[in-house]
């Protein structure tokens, strides 16, 4: 009795633990986790970009107008959800081509202009230069811009704003309708919003979105339509999409599941007591992951519901297989050697059960020696949850269940004597065997569904309206950039203003429609320290104003603001800091990445028509390197190949163990063999259904893998001598795969890419395994 | 002393048209489709142009002068003679300018939708001459009122970024022909385009 006390004791007080730990934990769904770590400079970048480049903070906001009479209200609308949220400090930035918003960074830009327009020399500010300069400015005041001008004028005789406009003028610009950015059809008022916050902080994406929606509710009209995308509005959307996914779906599972049980087996009893391995392995594997993370990925969560499949089965594995022989009798009756091993029934099972765990996580512990945080969370959950799962079934499952009336197990007999003839499929799986593996073998790489869209958590088709907006804001796709790195940022920014002389004659051939790059913000000190030498003294100055205006229509006198300002740009020097709280501030940010060991000045390109002519541009400039976003193509290739070594090594381990543990090398050749056929059939029906395979089929098939290990195992251990799997054991696999499929074809149904590639992995694969198991693996098979 | 008596007639104007509101607004209205009608009318023109600038840049206002042609529906060519030779040419969208004064050259083309500012600055003539009344009432507030013989159109621009530029612009005419622009800057800054017509093609 003080034993059972010492177990419940021990159960209670570590659910409470866990669940504390579980509740306190947030849920995130940063994407570049189930991306590889980055193996050189070029990926880091890379990875940068996709986890925390401005473009991860950036969101679309599309405010469409539901017929063309209402396109001055869109503006309108526009205009005041910009207020809103530019007063709002969640919102690093906000523009929707209101010049008026952009007060800020035009007041910036001017300010700088001598240190920042390329035509400052000191043939400028000559006699001559002033000279020309003031030509130009009359032949602008007498213009019909002239009243655009004349604000600027007193303080720029030499023109350098229009310098400095034209050389930031972005490559593609959006159209302009009542003073505010709308889409090409003139219908869809545009805004750029970036949060100050992370594009993985999905908490306060969430509340960023709906200060949006917020904002927009208060300024809209019926007749106007919000879009919102950008990819933390993505990341809330796949929160959100995971979740209720995972909720819904482990409730039609659990409810399927227990439906099954309950018909089969006839035991409410045995339902309830089922639920406790199961529930408490999962909490134990999400604690584990919370403390080993800090915080539980979304896609986590959801494939830790999945071990509801797994975990079940154990609850299946103690109350058949420990049923008193009558059941077995009652199954088989030809049985006549039922007396000789009823007294290792319990040995047998308790052993079966610890090689199932060992095996099936020594697929998983493959899969955290992969390097890749998602999955090693994935793994860590498996491994504990199973752990934890046999544990409780083990201990505390034998003091609660009693043994079922025997009965209710007769109605499987005939499935059981069926399946137990399962053997004379033999010929037919070795033909399935041979075709899949030819099959697999024949499609080589193609195989293989590299595309990060592909395993993005995303659901499918949400980048739609994300690129529409994107291209009508004209913005960079961002798929090419050129990392520009130095010892310092100011030796990043001088090999960067190096290139853009490589780069221009590029922008007239038409092979980049522009390039932007930070040096252009922030020229290189040596740079900013010839333009102010180029700049003369106040006197110097007025002299040469006075003489250069002499003959002109301009008044010299008119023009001392010029001269103040000349002179206060000598005493200046520009840093990323003077941008501050702009939205220069923020491309700069993302554009200049100041870490150990390596500066990098990001160069970023629209309109590229000839990549590989800029790559030839850019080949032999000290420090540049030519980034093809794209390439995380490759990226996630090199991954799914050293998934699939650690996958292979699993397998190994898993042999090993069996081996290790049976001592028996026919039963482990055994086993093993059929492991192996069943995720070679899986693979091939996966190929035939999906079309390719990605990352996360490759995942699950190891998670398949260790499911029909069990089956295997429990068939296949060898028990006496050519002895057939007793009828239990037949019946409990039998219902742990049914219960397995059941939970795994709810999960196929999900919406998110991964959780649906998981669960239709794992369905075709449970089937698939029993089937393969009564046939290779099971000792007694004629 | 033009610019006092110009504001103070303004504000008259202004107060007898909140008195009279009620009645005139609608009375105005109609005025202004007729006068846009008589306008768009005129599918071709060409005028002399005689521009005084009034800027405190300036040692003395500065006077220029050429042709203004205008061709329905959205072309408008300016070309300055005298001091020297400018041309601005705006077809639909596009903006090509060339001057003699400009460095390098100066000839430049560009696309009216990356300049509101400037668009809107351009259309207070182009859609007046093309009697285009959305288009200008989309930019501007438009005021009508009459004047002894003939017309005057108060144009306030709705564009903040514009308005911080332009206080308004006045164009007065007589019947479908605009005779004088005035563009009011908001530092002060006063241009007056005199408008002489040349031959006005009547409608095909």
């Amino acid at each position: 009795m003080r034993r059972h006390a010492l177990r419940w004791g021990a159960w209670v007080l570590g659910v409470l633990i866990c669940a504390v730990i579980v509740a306190r934990t947030p849920i995130n769904t940063d994407i570049t986790m189930f991306l590889p770590g980055p193996a050189t400079p070029e990926q880091a970048i890379l990875a940068e970009q996709l986890r925390d480049g401005v473009a991860a903070r950036v969101m679309l906001v599309g405010i469409e107008a539901s017929n063309a009479g209402q396109v001055t209200t869109a503006a309108n609308a526009s205009r005041q959800v910009a207020k809103t949220l530019r007063a709002d400090p969640q919102f690093a930035f906000v523009a929707n081509g209101d010049p008026a918003l952009l007060a800020s960074e035009r007041d910036r830009l001017f300010d700088a202009r001598y240190l920042l327009s390329e035509k400052v020399s000191p043939q400028r500010f000559s006699v001559e230069g002033l000279q020309a300069g003031a030509g130009e400015m009359e032949a602008l005041l007498r213009s019909s811009a002239a009243p655009l001008i004349r604000p600027f004028a007193a303080r720029d005789l030499t023109g350098e704003l229009l310098v400095v406009a034209d050389q930031l003028k972005p490559a593609r610009a959006p159209a302009t309708i009542d003073g505010v950015w709308f889409d090409g059809a003139g219908r869809t008022a545009l805004l750029l919003a970036a949060t100050r916050a992370a594009g993985f902080d999905v908490d306060a994406q969430a509340h960023a979105v709906a200060t949006i929606k917020a904002a927009f509710d208060s300024a809209g009209t019926s007749a106007l339509n919000l879009q919102l995308t950008g990819p933390g509005v993505f990341a809330v959307q796949s929160r959100a999409a995971i979740q209720s996914d995972a909720r819904r779906l482990s409730l039609i599972a659990a409810v399927a599941v227990g439906l099954l049980l309950l018909l089969v087996l006839r035991s409410l009893r045995f339902l309830v007591w089922a639920a406790l391995p199961t529930a408490t392995g999962a909490l134990a594997g999400l604690a584990m992951v919370a403390l080993a993370f800090g915080a539980i990925h979304g896609i986590t969560l959801g494939f830790g519901l999945t071990l509801i499949g797994e975990a079940v089965d154990y609850a299946i594995y103690v109350q058949v297989q420990r049923s008193s022989d009558d059941h077995n009798r009652t199954l088989w009756r030809e049985d006549k050697n039922a007396v000789l091993w009823r007294e290792d029934r319990n040995a047998v099972l308790w052993r079966g059960l610890w090689l199932a765990v060992l095996t099936s996580s020594a697929g998983f512990v493959a899969m955290m020696l992969s390097g890749f945080a998602g999955l090693v969370q994935l793994g860590l959950i498996s491994i504990v949850g199973i752990a934890v799962a046999a544990a409780v079934a083990r201990f505390c499952l034998p003091d609660v269940l009693r043994p079922l009336d025997s009965k209710r197990l007769a109605g499987l007999a005939p499935l059981a004597r069926t399946l137990s003839h399962a053997a004379r499929l033999r010929p037919v799986i070795w033909i399935a065997a041979v075709a899949a593996f030819a099959f697999l073998l024949v499609r080589g790489d193609r195989l293989w569904n590299d595309e990060l869209q592909a395993i993005s958590p995303l659901a499918r088709g949400s980048g739609e309206m994300d690129l529409r907006l994107r291209s009508s804001l004209g913005l960079s796709d961002l798929r090419f950039v050129i990392a520009v790195e130095g010892d310092t940022i100011n030796q990043a920014l001088e090999r960067a203003e190096a290139l853009h002389d490589r780069l221009r004659p590029l922008q007239q051939s038409k092979a980049i429609a522009g390039f932007d790059s930070p040096a252009a913000l922030v020229p290189s000190a040596a740079v900013q320290q010839a333009r102010r030498a180029a700049l003369p003294d106040e006197a110097t100055l007025r002299a040469r104003t006075a003489e250069a205006l002499s003959n002109s229509a301009l008044r010299a006198d008119a023009f001392e603001p010029f001269i103040a300002d000349v002179q206060r740009a000598r005493a200046t020097t520009i840093t990323p800091d003077y941008y501050a709280a702009t939205a220069l501030g923020q491309r700069l940010s993302a554009q200049l990445v100041e870490r150990k060991g390596a500066n990098v000045a990001l160069i970023t390109l629209t309109g590229v028509s000839d990549a590989a002519a800029v790559s030839a541009a850019v080949k032999g400039a000290a420090g540049a390197s030519f980034v093809d976003l794209a390439g995380v193509q490759s990226l996630v290739a090199d991954y799914r190949v050293r998934a699939a070594w650690a996958a292979l090594g699993g397998a190994l381990l898993i042999v090993l163990i069996l081996a290790v543990q049976l001592r028996n090398v026919a039963a482990t050749a055994r086993i093993s063999i059929a492991v192996a056929v069943s995720l070679a059939i899986t693979s091939a029906l996966l190929v035939l259904i999906e079309g390719s395979l990605t990352l996360f089929h490759l995942v699950a098939l190891l998670l398949a893998g260790g499911i029909g290990s069990n089956y295997a195992l429990f068939v296949g251990m060898p028990q006496q001598e050519q002895q057939s799997p007793a009828p239990t054991v037949v019946v409990s696999v039998v219902l742990a795969a049914a219960t397995t499929l059941i939970a795994f074809a709810a999960l196929a149904m999900s919406v998110t890419p991964v959780l649906h590639m998981i669960g239709i992995t794992v369905a075709i694969g449970a089937p698939v395994a029993l089937i393969v198991s009564m046939a290779i693996a099971a000792p007694g098979a004629r | 002393m033009m610019r006092s008596r110009l504001s103070r007639r303004d504000c008259l104007l202004s107060l007898a048209a909140i008195a009279l509101s009620p009645i005139t607004a609608h009375a105005a209205d109609d005025e202004l489709t007729k006068l846009f009608a008589e306008l768009g009318a005129k599918r071709e023109r060409q005028a002399k142009f005689v521009e005084r600038k009034f800027s405190a840049l300036l040692k003395a206002p500065v006077e220029s002068s050429g042709t203004l042609s205008f061709r329905a529906p959205d072309l408008l060519e300016r070309r300055t003679e005298t001091p020297q030779r400018e041309t601005v040419r705006i077809e639909g969208n596009t903006v090509s300018y060339e001057s003699a004064a400009m460095r390098g050259g100066g000839k430049r083309t560009f696309s009216l939708s990356d300049a509101p500012p400037l668009a809107a600055l351009i259309e207070s003539l182009r859609a007046t001459l093309a009697g285009d009344l959305p288009t200008l009432r989309r930019l501007y507030e438009v005021t009508w009122s009459a004047q002894k013989s003939g017309w005057q159109l108060t144009l306030v621009p709705r564009d903040r970024g514009v308005r911080d530029a332009v206080e308004k612009v006045i164009l007065r005419g007589v019947g479908g022909d605009v005779s004088a622009v005035e563009i009011v800057e908001t530092g002060g800054d006063l241009t007056l385009l005199q408008i002489t017509s040349l031959a006005a093609i009547p409608k095909k």
